[in-house]
């Protein structure tokens, strides 16, 4: 994507998150004598907001088209690690912890880890000791507990 | 004088009780170097523990934590560009690209020195003139603490890189995530779209560790075949014993004067906090220099700003504790807790009551404070060996860390999520070019800002005049002002720069 349509998104995605925010602020009325109402400052905050978004489009606009460099991005790398990410965030809490970071931690070393450099016998032992190793510290040391999840730790 | 030599006897003259401030500075180390994990954390854990200690034990061990808590949050805004605590954000702009350029050594120890000074300038402080200074905080309304929060908002400006809209956008956006949830002074709900579990509002911590960390870590992921080439190995050699010379250090000692009052004057004012002090101490660096331009590059200026100030918040925030009973700030209300349960009552009797437990507490900040120079000191090569662990190892563990810290902050999953939706949104703004630490600037500002705002209107029946007649208002709001006009300037001329380089460019 080049420049000016990156600039072009940030505005429009700008201006929508202001007019929103404007639409919610317009209805939140002052409840005190003498106060300005706690949607003063968010109506300040969304038009400033709003009016800089349409600065942002303007100079968008007269920002000269240039040839895109072609990303180097490894999609498949990147992707994977945010659905890895995202599902274990998810699975956090009910599945629990230990075994959702073990599972998280395999595949997210494994999806990492360049293919001539893969050891699968050190990423098993770091999938695995990893989490045991924080459950005990946190749990049992400083009695701070996570969660346990379906098979009770 | 006789007090003096009984607290001399409780602290230095008692093995068990400096193995408590030194276990207290090693586990504070830990906690604040963890993302998510803080020295408040650290205080609430070992707080009954405490109790059924000896008053001065328990204190001790308390001090350690807090002291060692505030320190460490170095390491990893350092190593791993993601900061600890809050209050270490000021140190990745500077520590971080010294890293980069292998001189993460120098970075660490650079920060351990300066931390140690901040320490012991704000302690000293407390130690002889804290009576005084605590007067200062009566002389702080509403109106000031606005035009302070104003002013440091307005480091975002100078810290928005190349596109300065794109920066002041995201500042804004962090400005409306801190609105969200139960608003200030009148308890109205706002944007929480039906769902109580934003009532709270967004905790820093999360924004903090999604925005760096997740963002980190997903980057990593597209940048995946070049993983092995960023790890390259650096020499982290120093040239002397804390990574600069001691006439180099001093030769600084304007910013680190400047820095140490910055975070000895937030210290003291109730509810501000280290992030605010190191940010406002980054920013008075900036533009006091002769080189602005070298921050934000590895200068260590700006880290010594950070470091010395966000440490000098310790001896500040004890001031009003002690001599008014007033904590301002979480972890010195654990810290008051700890007190009043061995029945010590700071307040203006303090001294004549219990007045060996608080030179007690003045001698146990001394020693934590140089276990912290030695402990870190003695720790930094295998910190620093952190860097020689492959990224595909250490890249996943720190986000484990990472969700843990996220998740200890209230134990709900929440918090986990939010953390993951942060991360993303740092990634489109990446892909975007949207500089992502205005946003945090904008968090941790915005709901000071509006309170005091409002708060400052309201003892005026709405008069904005109160602004520009008290002082200290005044000073700050013209120091903003300032600010602004320099980033401008500086901007209109690297563009009229870029012009011209560009039309030459073209004939």
């Amino acid at each position: 994507m080049t420049d000016k349509k990156k600039g072009i998104v940030t505005s429009v995605l700008f201006l929508a998150f202001s007019i929103v925010m404007i639409i919610f602020a317009k209805d939140i009325k002052p409840m005190m004598e003498n106060d300005l109402g706690s949607g003063f400052f968010p109506m300040v905050i969304g038009i400033a907001m709003c009016g800089l978004s349409v600065l942002r489009l303007v100079v968008a606009l007269r920002e000269k088209e240039k040839e895109a460099k072609k990303s180097g991005d490894d999609l498949m790398g990147g992707l994977g690690t945010l659905i890895l990410i995202g599902a274990y965030c998810l699975a956090f809490n009910t599945v629990g912890f230990i075994i959702s970071t073990i599972v998280y931690l395999f595949l997210q070393i494994l999806l990492l880890t360049p293919k001539e450099k893969r050891n699968w016998l050190v990423i098993c032992l770091i999938s695995v000791i990893a989490p045991f190793a924080f459950y005990a510290l946190f749990v049992y040391a400083i009695n701070t507990p996570l969660p346990k999840g379906w098979f009770g730790f | 004088m006789s007090q003096i030599t009984q607290a001399i006897q409780m602290v230095l003259f008692n093995p068990f009780c400096l193995l408590l401030i030194l276990i207290g500075v090693v586990i504070g180390i830990i906690f604040g170097s963890i993302p998510g994990l803080s020295s408040t954390m650290a205080l609430i854990l070992f707080l009954p523990m405490s109790f059924g200690m000896d008053p001065m034990n328990g204190i001790s061990l308390l001090i350690g934590l807090y002291l060692g808590g505030m320190s460490g949050g170095l390491i990893s805004a350092i190593l791993l560009k993601i900061p600890g605590t809050p209050s270490s954000i000021a140190t990745v702009f500077d520590g971080g690209p010294m890293a980069d350029k292998g001189e993460a050594g120098k970075a660490i120890g650079v920060g351990i020195l300066t931390s140690f000074v901040g320490g012991l300038i704000s302690i000293l402080a407390l130690m002889f003139i804290s009576p005084y200074l605590a007067k200062v905080t009566l002389a702080f309304t509403s109106a000031e603490y606005f035009s302070i929060a104003l002013f440091a908002l307005t480091i975002i400006s100078s810290l928005s890189g190349t596109s300065i809209i794109n920066g002041i956008l995201s500042g804004f956006l962090g400005i409306a995530l801190s609105l969200v949830g139960i608003a200030p002074i009148d308890g109205a709900i706002r944007f929480t779209f039906g769902e109580s579990k934003l009532y709270g509002g967004f905790n820093s911590v999360v924004i903090l560790i999604g925005i760096y960390a997740v963002t980190d870590i997903i980057r990593a992921g597209f940048e995946r075949r070049d993983i092995d080439k960023k790890m390259a190995k650096k020499s982290y050699k120093m040239d002397s014993l804390y990574g600069i010379s001691l006439g180099d250090y001093l030769k600084r000692w304007v910013n680190i004067i400047r820095s140490a009052l910055i975070g000895l004057g937030i210290g003291i004012l109730p509810g501000i906090g280290g992030s605010t002090a190191s940010l406002l101490a980054y920013t008075a660096a900036k533009n006091g220099s002769k080189h602005p331009e070298t921050f934000g590059t590895g200068e260590v200026d700006g880290l010594i700003a950070s470091e010395t100030s966000n440490n000098a918040v310790i001896g500040g925030s004890l001031i009003p504790l002690i001599t008014m009973g007033i904590p301002g700030n979480v972890a010195t209300a654990v810290f008051l807790g700890g007190l009043t349960i061995h029945g010590i009552s700071p307040g203006p009797l303090v001294f004549t009551k219990s007045g060996e437990y608080i030179y007690g507490i003045f001698i146990a900040l001394i020693v934590a404070n140089i276990f912290m120079l030695v402990t870190e000191r003695a720790g930094l090569r295998t910190f620093v060996r952190l860097l020689d662990i492959p990224k595909y190892y250490l890249l996943p563990i720190v986000l484990v860390c990472c969700v843990i810290g996220a998740y200890c902050n209230k134990f709900t999953s929440f918090d986990v999520h939010c953390v993951f939706i942060f991360g993303v949104i740092g990634v489109l703004f990446k892909f975007l070019k949207i500089p992502a630490t205005p946003l945090i600037i904008g968090f941790i500002l915005g709901s000071m800002t509006e309170t005091n705002f409002r708060q400052a209107l309201m003892q005026t029946g709405g008069s904005w005049s109160i602004f520009v007649t008290r002082p200290i208002s005044l000073i700050f709001l013209l120091v903003a002002v300032f600010s602004v006009a320099m980033t401008i300037r500086k901007q209109i001329v690297n563009t009229k720069k870029g012009k011209v380089a560009a039309e030459e460019e073209e004939s």
